[in-house]
């Protein structure tokens, strides 16, 4: 009954997303590697550009030819000019996909080029995101947009403001995280808040629109094909009504407060949008906004591509959109599919769902000092979790337990506490990312749900569902140690986990579980089957939920009789563990189901592919909590056995529980966790490093922030303080003098207090090496690579570029570095991966510490070296052992450079500083690789967005250590003809050098300054590095300025220094391409 | 359930659905009466309860939602499919208290009691849906506890097994002898419409009279005669509830009659197993029925898809399917028929709910083209 597919193409280009940054996450990793398996299946040649080396579909397997190169138009062209795809698919890749098709249409690249492109086209790209073009789109088939003008210099803004209705939303053009945005009540307050807003805006443009902020706010998942059959495959509802971006919102699926009436329109008007638009075939995503009150619906923008929604949908459904979406754009028909989790229903239907699905964002704001932690029409979120449950009580409680945020359930962080009522009404009306929080604290205080509706404007049924669960609470405590078992059950079926049951009534666990054995209710697994139970399902997607009288059928999970391995994920992404290591446990899956385990995955990701159900053989959407994961294991342990829990591959997340797992005697696979706790428990550690011979930086641990002045005080300043237990360096500081220390305690305070603080001597100008090693069961050991950092010791190694292989490390030292972390690695006994993080001073090797666990630098390595690197680390975890050829494996004997560089969202978050230091605050990586370091270097800092292609104009300003080194380069530069411009101090040091270079103002001197040359863009790239706090506070703007207009800039020694080389060589190399499969090959 | 100690709790009592001896399950009851007898189905629909429980076709049947939340949005004036809730009960997982949103007139729990009706929660409805996909359709009890332990299980199953099923219930009888005809007013600028109400939904008449049609009811005790003498532009055969052929045998005469005279005749469910019946098709029951607003069907004409709201138990036979008739429809779920047309006479039919309501609008387009058929011919 199927049709082939268009026989006019046999190669495609898919174009990937590029680095993990705000609103362009691992969604697209999860959509552009369905995308690229689906191709692959229908006999098709892919060829993929994706710069970023954490993705699972930029593996060697997943294409035929993989670009990790920049996503840039003339990258592109040369790659295309190359490969001669005859197709483009772009709707895959996000954003930054359609970006380049956009750009390349700019150019008529497609009218000379025969290539032809997939799903959507140009035309059709350009309606939809250009807001004018859209609006009269829209008119033209009679639907709404909200009134939306651009204001710019040329308005008369008094005239305006009385043409106007009020309220109003000022959006302004490329202003950062949505500054100067902002709501317009009357006609007073508008002619100064619309002249700010343009004042703001970089290009002095803003949009100003009809004000929907409290309206509900819904999405709608459409699939079309090219008949022209068009299914809904799901429906959204943001719990956080409009004013706050859908990906910073709780948002719920399907939509739950819409009557079927209302739920057809937008049916019916998402399906004309496509047609509208021209989305010829593929998923696209439209967004209303409806007036609670009567039901007036707007449109407010549609995405005619995959997007972070239509993955969430995926999941919320089990209808693999990506997947369908590419087979639809190579000619299928949705009739012509078939559903994947039934097999005996098509793809043209509408999934139905019997469960309630929530979305919760993941804020990384603690990381951005200085920037308000406020939510508007900008998106913050860095990650996401989703949870299932058979109500939305059950299902919002799950999303809590999976959030791994800093409190339990519905409890409010300590310093809200002591809030006074006025003052939580006040902060109720903010969009603060924790909201929710907060109206069940109003709720405890038993404030008016009608108060907070209209404070919040989030709809009734959603508060009086956390309204049930909060008065429960109450009961819970009320009741405490007399719990009985029909309270319990009572409880249970809300959705309480057994710990906030034990936390609420402050009773023992282990009573909750001998109630719960008494009674015939249980903890049963459910399976998403896109079909409400109508059709038998085939596919192991569940989900928990508690019944209360269990039958036959209740429990859906039905384990086989087979031997099976658990992999634990790494739950939702948040700055320090991100898409890499859902990179390797699908890879670990992989490997495991090839050694003939049945894999079973846990996780609650939503973006990730390992969340995908047809990743492993079992997939569990649930929290990565103990509780949870103990109760997945006892029910597969019902039927076959479980071998282990794998708890190597997903980041700090799983290793949280590994404990609790040994505890209840629940089997860890790979290294034990002993060795765990040595690595991480400082004393154990100690004793470790003396043992092998290694060196420590000299260091101290406080407990509380009592003793924390005096310890600090013993050692030698700078100082770096951290609490223990933390991942990504969070609230990791350097000291230069104790009143450094003094002001860490007072802003920190409530994270300090009942934690252990972490002293350590700062190494200054040191290099830092980043090492991951593999070891089997008999002691034999794989060095996967040594990285060499770009810049020093004292910035992230999450955070800081690195290079395989090393570029200036003796090979004395790269010798000593191996033999250490081979010993250590013997010491600790790890089976699979361990990562090694060493500063090296003077020849001096230190190190910093060892992570028994695959690190956040395996996926560079294995896509750089074409090693299966957690492929071969799962094999060793099952017991087999390393081949003398991985044994002997030099990561030295590459004949090219692959260097890793970070990509930040400093843009998203105004008015902080965007110096670096030993708390991570990257989102995303991408690589550059090159047979030349400097270009391997130069395509890194492209591919992270860097605007390097002309460069004339240099702005250099240093710190005095840095000078005389600097002026080397500011030589160099000067030879080659760029102009150079500099600060006072500079310019004199330069100028006793013979350097000739342009004098300008520091701000505090005054105009023409460094900030206007900046803004009037005259500076093309700014070199600047900086010391002490009042330096660092007085060139603030410079940085910050650089980064508002996207000007590229360098604010450490090392990484400048290597740029200069690089753009030295640019002049006389150009830039080529080449598969990651043809660097490996020879 | 919602209880909120703040606000006035409705009065459930603990209640059991008792399917057959092994299958019984305990859960919450919300009704006026003790006991209550009816066949069960599911349906899949994620909206529009109201609609659907005011479905006459839904006549002596318990709904089993597979949706786990019921009753969110409420009720209002302008959704009602008929002037009441016509099944015997509803079946789901929870039920909120209080309705959220704009166009709620009143809360679903009030209206379930208003109603005198039935609804059934807090179960576990998936694994009930799985009884029924597996073990089939049948008779089943919802009693309260009171009930329940006054008569003991074995008499209950013996009731259960005593009642008549839907087949041998006259549900059609029930349905016309409550039905009140609205009174013809004739209009000559408009097309006039025989509609024959089996137990139509509402919103198959609105479809017609947007398309400035003058509805002509009749209801089962139609006499050929009266329809010929007012040489009608078109004729329509509604949805309604029970065995087609119980339907098709108490008017067999008058509807042969009538369709001799070859007038333009459109039929939706019911009406589209009655017409099959009429050309000497098969009908038979399914064995658990289609029900729910996702179901894809194939247009043959052009190949495309609709998305269809659908509900019914029986279904028209492909097996030895008259030579008069030509399959247009079928069910991309199962293949079964779900549309059809004569070949020598203008009339057609559709076993699913163009009209909708709920459900999505893909097939509305089919009430367009029974105009067109009535203005072809007559011209
Ligand atoms: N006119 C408006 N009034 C209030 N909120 C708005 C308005 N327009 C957009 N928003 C909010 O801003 C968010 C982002 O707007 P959108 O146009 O979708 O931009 P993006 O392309 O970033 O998704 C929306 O999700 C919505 O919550
Ligand atoms: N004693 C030290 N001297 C200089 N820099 C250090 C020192 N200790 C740590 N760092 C820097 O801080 C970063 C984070 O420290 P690390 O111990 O790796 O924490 P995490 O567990 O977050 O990776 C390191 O990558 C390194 O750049
Ligand atoms: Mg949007
Ligand atoms: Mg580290």
């Amino acid at each position: 009954m199927r049709m082939p597919a268009r026989k006019d193409i046999s190669k495609i280009l898919v174009i990937g997303s590029g680095p993990i940054v705000i609103g362009q996450a691992c969604e697209f990793d999860y959509s552009g590697s369905q995308a690229c398996k689906a191709l692959r299946n229908e006999g098709y040649q892919v060829v993929l550009i994706n710069s970023n080396p954490a993705t699972i579909m930029t593996d060697p397997e997943f294409a035929d030819k993989t670009y990790i190169e920049p996503i840039e138009k003339e990258i592109v062209k040369k790659i295309i000019d190359k490969e001669k795809p005859d197709a483009i698919l772009p709707t895959m890749g996000g954003q930054t996909a359609l970006n380049i098709i956009r750009e390349l249409n700019r150019d008529n690249y497609f009218l000379d080029n025969p290539i032809k492109i997939l799903g959507a086209s140009p035309k059709s790209i350009d309606v939809a995101e250009d807001r004018e073009l859209f609006a009269d789109a829209m008119r033209e088939i009679g639907l709404e947009t909200p009134f939306s003008i651009i204001v710019d210099d040329s308005y008369d803004l008094e005239k305006l403001s009385n043409e106007v209705e009020y309220p109003l939303i000022l959006r302004p053009f490329y202003t950062l995280g949505g500054t100067g945005g902002g709501i317009v009540y009357n006609q007073e307050e508008f002619v100064s808040k619309v002249q700010n807003a343009v004042d703001l805006s970089p290009v002095s443009k803003t949009l100003v629109e009809e004000s929907l902020i409290g309206w509900k706010e819904f999405e709608f998942e459409v699939v079309r094909d090219r008949l022209d059959n068009s299914i809904i495959v799901c429906s959204i509802e943001n719990l956080d009504p409009m004013g706050v971006h859908t990906g910073d919102s709780i948002t719920i699926a399907p939509a739950l407060t819409l009557t079927d009436k209302e739920f057809q329109n937008l049916r019916n008007q998402s399906i004309a949008i496509l047609r509208k638009i021209g989305v010829e075939t593929g998923g696209s995503n439209v967004q209303f906004a409806v007036n609670p009150k009567n039901g007036r619906i707007l449109i407010i923008e549609m995405n005619p591509r995959v997007s972070r929604s239509s993955a969430l949908a995926s999941k919320a459904t089990g209808f693999p959109i990506a997947k369908i979406a590419a087979l639809l754009a190579i000619g299928y028909t949705l009739d012509e599919l078939e559903n994947d989790i039934t097999k005996v229903t098509p793809a043209s239907f509408e999934p139905v769902i019997d469960y309630i699905v929530t979305k919760i964002p993941k804020f990384n704001f603690e990381k951005f000092q200085g920037s308000p932690k406020i939510l508007n029409t900008a998106m913050k979120s860095v990650g996401e979790i989703m949870s299932i449950g058979r109500t939305f009580k059950e299902s919002i409680l799950k999303a809590l337990y999976s959030i791994e945020g800093d409190n339990y359930g519905f409890d409010l962080s300590h310093e809200l506490l002591n809030l006074k009522d006025e003052s939580l009404r006040e902060e109720l009306k903010k969009q603060r990312p924790d909201r929710l929080l907060l109206v069940a604290e109003s709720i405890r205080r038993n404030i008016d749900l009608k108060e907070i509706n209209v404070l919040t404007h989030i709809d009734n049924f959603f508060l009086r569902e956390i309204k049930e669960i909060i008065e429960f609470e109450k009961n819970l405590v009320k009741v405490g140690v007399n719990l009985d078992i029909e309270i319990l059950i009572e409880a249970k079926k809300l959705g309480f986990s057994n710990t906030h049951i034990a936390n609420l009534c402050k009773i023992n666990i282990e009573q909750i579980y001998s109630l719960l054995k008494k009674s015939n209710s249980n903890t049963v697994y459910k399976r998403v089957d896109t079909c409400g139970n109508e059709f038998e399902s085939s596919t192991a997607y569940l989900y928990s939920t508690f019944i209360h009288e269990e039958n036959q059928y209740s429990c859906e999970s039905r384990p086989d009789n087979r031997d099976k391995i658990v992999i634990l994920g790494s739950g939702p992404n948040r700055i320090g563990q991100g898409i890499e290591f859902d990179y390797c446990c699908v890879q670990a899956v992989k490997s495991f189901q090839n050694m003939g385990f049945q894999t079973i995955m846990i996780n609650c990701n939503p973006e990730t592919v390992s969340t995908d159900y047809d990743t492993s053989d079992k997939l569990y959407f649930e929290p990565l909590d103990f509780e949870f994961v103990k109760n997945i294991i006892d029910k597969e342990n019902t039927n076959g056995e479980v071998k282990g829990v794998i708890v190597q591959f997903g980041g700090q997340t799983p290793l949280r529980i590994a404990n609790k797992l040994k505890e209840n005697g629940y089997k860890i696979l790979g290294t034990s966790f002993d060795a765990i706790d040595i690595s991480e428990d400082r004393e154990r550690f100690q004793k470790l490093i003396d043992k092998v011979g290694l060196k420590q930086p000299k260091s101290d641990f406080s407990l509380g922030t009592k003793e924390l002045i005096i310890k600090s005080s013993k050692l030698n300043f700078p100082i770096l303080l951290r609490p223990s237990y933390v991942l990504g360096g969070r609230m990791m500081e350097k000291m230069n003098t104790l009143d450094d220390v003094q002001s860490y305690i007072d802003q920190n305070y409530w994270a300090l207090e009942n934690n252990v603080i972490l002293i350590d001597e700062f190494l200054k100008d040191a290099k830092e090496v980043d090492v991951d090693i593999l070891r089997d069961n008999d002691g034999n050991t794989m060095i996967a690579g040594i990285m060499e950092h770009i810049e020093e010791a004292g910035i992230h190694s999450g955070d800081s570029a690195c290079c395989i292989p090393p570029f200036s490390l003796s090979d004395n030292v790269i010798k000593t570095i191996k033999k250490f972390s081979i010993s250590l690695s013997q010491e600790l006994n790890t089976i699979g991966l361990m990562n090694i993080q060493y500063a090296i001073k003077d020849e001096e090797i230190y190190i910093l510490e060892a992570n028994p666990r695959a690190s956040r630098t395996i996926p560079f390595l294995a896509k750089a070296i074409g090693i299966p690197f957690i492929k071969i680390a799962a094999e060793l975890i099952a017991g087999k052992l390393l081949t003398s050829e991985q044994i002997n494996f030099n990561p030295e004997s590459l004949s090219y450079f692959a260097i890793k560089e970070a990509v930040f969202v400093f843009n998203k978050f105004p008015n902080t500083d965007v110096i670096l230091g030993p708390e991570m605050k990257s989102t995303g990586e991408v690589m550059g690789i090159d047979d030349s370091f400097d270009i391997a270097y130069l395509k890194s800092q492209i591919a992270a967005g860097q605007k390097l292609d002309n460069i004339k104009n240099i702005f250099i300003s240093v710190k005095d250590d840095d000078k005389e080194e600097i002026s080397v380069f500011a030589k160099l530069l000067e030879d080659n003809d760029f102009n150079l411009y500099t600060t006072r101090g500079t310019f004199d040091f330069l100028s006793k050098k013979g350097i000739k270079t342009n004098l300008i103002n520091k701000v505090a001197e005054g105009s023409p300054h460094v900030v206007e040359y900046i803004k009037d863009d005259k500076i093309d790239l700014v070199i600047n590095t900086t010391e002490n706090k009042q330096a660092i506070k007085d060139s603030f703007t410079i940085r910050r300025t650089s980064v508002d207009l996207n000007i590229p800039y360098y604010t450490n020694l090392r990484s400048s220094k290597i740029l200069v080389k690089s753009l030295i060589s640019l002049k006389n190399n150009e830039i080529s391409v080449k598969a990651i499969q043809n660097h490996h090959n020879n | 359930m919602t209880v909120l100690d703040n606000q006035n709790t409705i009065n459930y009592q603990s209640g059991y659905l008792i399917y057959n001896k092994d299958h019984i399950f305990k859960g919450k009851i919300l009704s006026k009466n003790p006991f209550q007898i009816a066949e069960i189905c599911f349906n899949t629909s994620m909206t529009g309860y109201q609609e659907i429980l005011t479905d006459p076709s839904y006549k002596f049947q318990f709904i089993n939602f597979t949706f786990p939340i019921i009753g969110i949005v409420g009720c209002n004036e302008k959704d009602y499919e008929s002037w009441k809730i016509h099944a015997s009960g509803m079946i789901c997982n929870e039920i909120p208290y209080l309705s959220s949103n704009w166009r709620s007139e009143i809360n679903f729990a009030d209206w379930i009691i208003d109603q005198n009706s039935c609804a059934f929660f807090d179960i576990d409805t998936r694994s009930l849906t799985k009884i029924v996909r597996d073990l089939g359709p049948k008779n089943i009890m919802i009693c309260n506890d009171q009930y329940f332990k006054e008569n003991g299980i074995d008499n209950l199953l013996k009731q259960i097994s005593d009642s008549p099923t839907l087949e041998q219930n006259d549900v059609i009888k029930d349905f016309t002898d409550e039905l009140s005809i609205s009174k013809f007013n004739e209009s000559s600028e408009k097309l006039s419409i025989g509609f024959l109400n089996f137990g139509a939904k509402e919103n198959i008449k609105q479809n017609l009279i947007d398309r400035n049609c003058n509805l002509f009811e009749f209801d089962m005790n139609f006499k050929a005669q009266e329809i010929i003498e007012k040489n009608l532009d078109g004729i329509f055969l509604s949805n309604g509830p029970g065995d087609p052929k119980n339907v098709y045998k108490n008017i067999k005469e008058e509807l042969d009659k009538t369709l001799k005279m070859k007038i333009p005749t459109f039929g939706i469910c019911l009406g589209h197993q009655i017409l099959s019946l009429a050309f000497n098709a098969e009908t038979m029951r399914m064995d658990k029925g289609h029900r729910g607003g996702n179901h894809p069907v194939k247009n043959l004409k052009n190949n495309t898809v609709e998305i269809t709201s659908q509900n019914h138990g029986f279904v028209v036979s492909d097996k030895n399917f008259p030579e008069d008739l030509e399959i247009t429809h079928t069910s991309l779920f199962d293949g079964t028929v779900d549309g059809m047309k004569a070949k020598n006479q203008p009339l057609f039919s559709v076993q699913y709910h163009p009209e909708s309501s709920p459900g999505p609008h893909d097939s509305r387009y089919l009430f367009d083209e029974f105009i067109n058929l009535i203005n072809a011919n007559a011209s």
